[in-house]
């Protein structure tokens, strides 16, 4: 399986991914990227100190980027119906 | 020169657990067993098979582990040179969770009915296995609240403290530096994190210079802030019980003769 490195970047600073973890494709590496912000967002919540602006650089093996995963784009927010 | 006896090792566990006399470390270390040789990854036992053994682990890391309905895996305790990983399996025929080799292993599989013989004729060595398991389930017990109310960067400082004395007690390492074989991912499984914000955790701790690491190696640089960080008390490991048993035994006795 190939190696995806996942680069944190939020209210903490940057933390570059040394380990890489191996996936079978880069739609999987896009569902970690998202299980992974959410984890980090909702251990933020409970600290009550969200970074929404963080993001998720993905590279691949050879370290080429392969997208940015947007901590915004891991969650919808449901807002009421106007009554 | 000839080799240490394969079970020599859980002799020396079980003995310092609760004091045993030459001849009961003479029958642990005659025990039937089987040794293999297993790679990383290899199952040492699976969920829901038949367990006719338990196993002693001679070399390597192992993790035991659960497989929840989503796939999600949940690592409930790390084991090391020394431990058994499995000594309910002599009484209990089904493995309820799974065993893994973390890293290549060599392990003594050693069949569940002569434990369970042995245990019946000596009960020194019945009290040393009794008290093996009752520490494992102290163990389970500190890492359910570990993964339940520590947040992430107390349970990992948690679990690298563990890690520490742990393998000084093994005679692998000392409790400042020792080699982490467990991948990100791993550790993740075993903390409930996701392996992203494990490796995030273990940044932040190195940049509070708790700890510093090289590849897979820990060095724990402030062990007093990584304890404190770690909400880590060791009392829970049970790691001075033979001294303390070899006291009140020796007090025992001395009131005895009076």
């Amino acid at each position: 399986m190939p190696t995806f490195y996942f680069h944190v970047c939020n209210g903490a600073g940057f933390a570059e991914d040394e380990e890489g973890q191996e996936l079978p494709d880069q739609d999987t590496a896009r569902s970690t990227a998202i299980t992974s912000a959410r984890d980090i967002m909702a251990a933020e919540m409970r600290a009550g100190q969200l970074n929404p602006a963080s993001f998720i650089e993905v590279e691949d093996a050879e370290h080429r980027h392969l997208f940015t995963l947007q901590f915004s784009e891991a969650y919808t927010v449901n807002r009421p119906s106007p009554s | 020169m000839s080799e240490q006896p394969a079970l020599e090792m859980l002799a020396q566990r079980l003995d310092a657990l609760s004091p045993l006399d030459e001849a009961d470390k003479a029958a642990i270390v005659a025990l039937p067993h089987t040794l293999r040789v297993m790679k990383a990854h290899e199952y040492i036992v699976r969920e829901g098979d038949k367990a006719e053994n338990s196993c002693l682990l001679r070399s390597g890391f192992a993790s035991r582990h659960k497989i929840v309905a989503n796939g999600s895996r949940q690592i409930v305790s790390v084991h090391m040179m020394g431990d058994m990983v499995n000594l309910q399996n002599s009484l209990l025929k089904t493995a309820d969770h799974s065993v893994q080799a973390l890293t290549d292993a060599e392990v003594a599989f050693i069949p569940g009915k002569a434990i369970v013989a042995l245990a019946a004729a000596r009960p020194a060595i019945a009290i040393a296995m009794w008290l093996d398991t009752l520490i494992d389930g102290a163990v389970f017990r500190e890492w359910i609240a570990n993964v339940g109310r520590r947040d992430a960067k107390a349970r990992t400082a948690h679990v690298l403290c563990e890690f520490a004395l742990r393998q000084e007690r093994a005679g692998l390492a000392t409790r400042n530096k020792y080699d982490l074989p467990m991948t990100q991912e791993q550790l993740g499984d075993a903390l409930g994190l996701t392996s992203v914000h494990v490796n995030r955790t273990l940044k932040a701790l190195e940049e509070a210079r708790l700890i510093a690491r090289d590849k897979r190696t820990v060095t724990i640089a402030d062990w007093e802030a990584l304890r404190k960080v770690g909400d880590f008390d060791p009392s829970y490991l049970f790691l001075e019980l033979s001294e303390e048993i070899a006291a009140t035994r020796a007090a025992a006795e001395l009131y005895a003769q009076h």
